[in-house]
């Protein structure tokens, strides 16, 4: 876990993934429940970097327009090591405060970020949660997709399960059908 | 309700404030990397109602949610919560009309 900080609306951070390479979040919203603790919803973008001063060094010529999801996230920043970049204005184009709850959540869930940014980034099966769309909800219609994105059948059986956990029940099956 | 997006399983709980909703996110999270051995297992959590003021209301919503999906584990329902949010004679006292499973039960309001 990384140092607390104030969190603002516009905040960018770096998040790195799995290998190694970065993606970017804005806060869009910042939801105060009390001095110590609040809701905060991001939009994440489809960009990837090699390193956090290649994002320092394209920051203001990034578009963020054009988010891929918006979503609450269960923990803070610092909780999943994402690094505080800079804060640019939110330039998106449509009202997003209106689908932010009374408790502070948007589209009344919320959820870990590597849950689906992962999958959007080729580096975990896309239908590789229980049901083969589950990750729909957590996409914004018409969000660009990309192309390098895998499915559980461009694995193989070792490879899902170093990247599943023990009880998913996509690896459980592809175990039985290899018995 | 928190879904566990590796197995479907699904908890209905309830929380007394934002506050607590946050906390208990936290330790759900962390209780289940515990038991997978895996820090890449993690639940989404949904709100089903909110701004449901009082100990027995919140309760009474809990026990109607259970019953809207279907039930607990120990009663041959889906869901995996242990216990129930409410007693069957509380709930139906306060105007419950479903059984432990969901089902409408005839004569009831």
């Amino acid at each position: 876990m990384s140092k607390k900080y104030k969190l603002e609306e516009g905040q960018i951070y770096a998040i790195q993934l799995s290998n190694g390479k970065y993606t970017i979040a804005q806060l869009l919203n910042h939801y105060k429940i009390n001095s110590r603790s609040s809701e905060d919803t991001f939009a994440f973008f489809n960009y990837l970097f090699s390193s956090i001063d290649e994002i320092k060094n394209n920051l203001n010529t990034l578009r963020l327009n054009l988010p891929f999801s918006i979503v609450t996230s269960n923990g803070y920043p610092w909780d999943y090591d994402w690094y505080l970049i800079g804060v640019k204005d939110i330039e998106n184009g449509f009202n997003y405060k209106e689908n932010i709850d009374s408790l502070g959540l948007y589209n009344r869930y919320s959820t870990d970020p590597s849950i689906f940014l992962e999958p959007y980034f080729g580096l975990f099966p896309w239908d590789g949660y229980f049901k083969d769309d589950y990750l729909d909800k957590h996409i914004l219609p018409n969000a660009e997709m990309r192309k390098d994105i895998k499915y559980l059948k461009d694995y193989t059986t070792e490879e899902l399960k170093a990247l599943l956990p023990p009880n998913n029940v996509k690896l459980i099956k592809r175990l039985k059908e290899e018995e | 309700m928190r879904t566990d997006p590796n197995t479907g399983a699904e908890y209905v709980g309830k929380s007394k404030n934002p506050d607590t909703f946050k906390k208990r996110k936290y330790s759900h999270n962390r209780k289940l990397q515990k038991g997978t051995g895996s820090k890449t297992a993690k639940y989404d959590f949904e709100i089903l109602e909110d701004n449901v003021v009082g100990k027995d209301k919140l309760a009474f919503r809990e026990e109607t949610n259970i019953r809207n999906k279907g039930g607990i584990a120990k009663d041959g329902g889906p869901l995996e919560n242990k216990i129930h949010g409410q007693a069957d004679g509380k709930y139906k006292a306060a105007g419950g009309d479903m059984d432990k499973l969901g089902n409408k039960v005839k004569g009831c309001h």
